[in-house]
């Protein structure tokens, strides 16, 4: 089977009654979202909620025993985590949420030193609590003046309500989505996943006004065909994306970067489905409804 | 149309302008990196007002005098290059080369200790100065001088220890290290011989530019001593350097794949070197046209940074296919006409990233500028420099490629 067959399937669907997948996906997400961050347990990182964090380099096996020899030596819950790397590299990961004072680091650091890991290879980083919510209110308005921004820019530049309406949509529903599937896998809201949260604003209006400039600007062309090109184009543009943040996740061993790839991954698989059907559905309702 | 032709061409031009100019750039100047890739420490310093905030005498401080006098003291006790930038109303951050961030940290969070010393005999210390004027240039004598006021029973000591040691000179200690030292003048030594004791005493330095940067230099060192405003260390960060240039070797390594991968990509969709080798050349030289404007204005790199140069990248990669895409898929049109509809398209996304990336780097969050940066930079370049050079190669080669592409 070709592509082309594939794509032409696709479209010969009844778009509509498929949005009622887009439409769960984000109330789904909306509950989980405002659930989990109102009953704080969303995952956060030190960043934004405050404590200690100690990021070593090391080769081999992970030291057995390790969180607990650690929070024993300190009177603290440490956890531990390692991010591996294809090439071999790994990464490992110690956090208390409290912000450690000098010497308990030092403690730590001695325990890691036990297991092989020298002083030479240990990043610390300790966060007030105060700073870390400071962060995150910052992070908020980040995104949420990002989110408005580029709304203003979606009507500015096509100057039609419904087409408009489409595109900040389906970037709002990927953001939601996103943040919900993050809380289902638990990765953190950290500085990474925001950068990556503010990428995808940018990666979802791509195809989104791509798909609508080709619908609404060509009007020779069947609409059935226009979509299927614009299809073409734009699953190129999400699967180069992909790719590129996949390889990155599995070479990276830095946790910044494993964050950003994981969460624009989430974010192209979602933007697929609410730019591919929801808004497809919703253009050709527009163009049904008011075109004639 | 020949090869040589499209070298010609006024867009493919200015991009071979830009990507030598950038090479050179980054030859000349070299690229800065951030604490954690070459490896150092952060911190991170609340202020315990909001600044400017003016002193009960009067005095305005400022954030400029905050990053003055915490440089000095810093610098006092061996850490060189000391970054200090200022972040909102009252928000310091810290960079700075060393690993032992404790020892800054201290010093910071303990207000400067300022002793003043005629010869050995303590005259003052920095919390009996009532009072320091700004750095000025005297009106009769026209050289540059830092009044300042101290307490009466500090006066008093003063006369005393300087009479005691037949007026040797003064010497001021900033936290134990001697920072200055200045004789004492003619006039001075004939009031306190009389008798008086001396509460408002002026530090001249001279007449030269130099010595204007000594006042200066004055001024912040009996600012340090005397300073009301508490400040306290909210984060501690520090990499050593080791580990922060692993960080950037792996971080550069998988960005290089990443890139590779998109080459793959392509090359799945479009089998034609035409289209693939372009959208590769143009990828690259917005990467360095990236890390020359970098180099230009002295930016830090660090791992956000780097995600940045990726995003960007891989924005460009997503315009280079609709451009491709507009061009080889529209027929009916002319390929004026398809480059015009393509740049339509392009023109909104990047209108839809700025819009994005401006909140981040207007509030600053942080170590988040730089990310904020590079994607904006990045698209920028992408969409003026780039993508034109791009359109204008796809243009020339459309006839070739297209006739290859379609007859699969």
């Amino acid at each position: 089977m070709t592509q082309s067959s594939v794509l032409d399937k696709f479209i010969a669907l009844d778009t509509k009654k498929l949005m009622i997948i887009t439409i769960l996906m984000l109330v789904a997400s909306l509950t989980i979202v405002v659930v989990s961050y109102s009953s704080g347990t969303m995952p956060m990182s030190i960043s934004f909620k405050g404590g200690t964090l100690l990021t070593a380099s090391f080769t081999g096996e992970y030291p057995a025993g390790l969180q607990s020899e650690m929070s024993s030596a300190i009177n603290y819950n440490v956890k531990a985590r390692v991010v591996t790397s294809a090439l071999g590299n790994k990464e490992i990961e110690v956090f208390v949420d409290s912000p450690l004072n000098n010497s308990d680091i030092t403690l730590i650091e001695n325990v890691l030193g036990e297991k092989g890991i020298s002083k030479k290879g240990i990043a610390y980083n300790t966060i007030q609590p105060s700073l870390g919510t400071q962060f995150f209110k910052q992070a908020m308005y980040a995104l949420l003046f990002a989110f408005i921004l580029m709304a203003l820019t979606v009507f500015f530049r096509f100057k039609t309500a419904v087409p408009s309406f489409a595109v900040v949509l389906s970037a709002f529903s990927d953001i939601v989505v996103t943040l919900a599937v993050m809380g289902l896998l638990g990765i953190e809201l950290s500085k990474g996943s925001l950068v990556a949260l503010l990428l995808l604003i940018g990666y979802s209006v791509d195809t989104d006004i791509l798909l609508t400039t080709r619908v609404l600007v060509k009007k020779k062309e069947p609409l059935d065909k226009r979509i299927k090109k614009s299809m073409k184009t734009g699953l190129t543009m999400s699967i180069t994306t992909f790719s590129a943040m996949f390889v990155l996740y599995i070479i990276s061993s830095s946790k910044i970067l494993d964050d950003v790839a994981a969460v624009i991954m989430i974010g192209m698989i979602a933007d697929m489905l609410n730019t591919w059907i929801q808004n497809v559905a919703i253009l050709k309702w527009y163009l049904e409804r008011v075109h004639r | 149309m020949s090869n040589s032709e499209i070298l010609r061409d006024k867009r493919v031009l200015i991009l071979i302008l830009f990507v030598a100019l950038s090479l050179s750039l980054i030859g000349v100047k070299h690229l800065a990196m951030g604490w954690e890739i070459s490896g150092g420490s952060e911190l991170k310093v609340q202020t315990e007002y909001p600044m400017p905030y003016i002193l009960p005498d009067g005095t305005k401080v400022t954030m400029q005098m905050l990053v003055q006098i915490i440089t000095k003291r810093i610098n006092g006790i061996g850490v060189k290059d000391v970054t200090i930038t200022p972040w909102g109303s009252r928000y310091l951050l810290m960079d700075f080369a060393g690993t032992n961030p404790e020892n800054a940290r201290k010093i910071i969070e303990k207000q400067g200790k300022l002793v003043v010393k005629i010869g050995n005999v303590t005259a003052f210390t920095g919390n009996e100065l009532t009072r320091i004027s700004p750095y000025t240039k005297g009106l009769r004598s026209g050289s540059w001088e830092v009044p300042f006021t101290i307490s009466q029973t500090a006066a008093e000591r003063f006369r005393k220890a300087s009479v005691e040691t037949n007026f040797s000179k003064v010497y001021m200690y900033l936290d134990n290290k001697l920072v200055n030292s200045a004789p004492i003048g003619a006039s001075l030594r004939r009031e306190l011989i009389q008798g008086k004791t001396v509460r408002d005493l002026v530090l001249t330095t001279g007449l030269t530019p130099k010595d204007e940067a000594k006042a200066k230099n004055v001024e912040i060192i009996l600012r340090s001593g005397a300073l009301p405003i508490k400040l306290t260390v909210l984060s501690v960060s520090s990499v050593p350097p080791e580990l922060g240039h692993t960080f950037g070797k792996n971080a550069a390594i998988a960005g290089f794949l990443a890139i590779l991968t998109v080459a793959l990509i392509i090359f799945i969709r479009y089998r034609v070197p035409e289209i693939i080798i372009p959208i590769m050349i143009t990828g690259i030289s917005e990467v360095i046209i990236i890390l020359g404007f970098a180099a230009l204005i002295r930016w830090q790199l660090d791992l956000p940074s780097i995600a940045g140069i990726i995003a960007a990248v891989g924005t460009g990669v997503d315009d280079q296919i609709v451009i491709t895409d507009e061009v080889l898929m529209e027929k009916k049109r002319s390929i004026k006409q398809r480059i015009k509809s393509a740049f339509f398209i392009i023109y909104s996304s990047w209108f839809a990233t700025i819009a994005a990336m401006l909140p981040l780097f207007v509030i600053g969050l942080s170590a988040l500028r730089g990310f904020a940066l590079t994607t904006i930079v990045g698209v920028t370049v992408g969409v003026f420099i780039t993508r034109p050079a791009y359109g204008r190669i796809v243009e020339h080669y459309a006839g070739r490629a297209k006739r290859r592409v379609t007859k699969r």
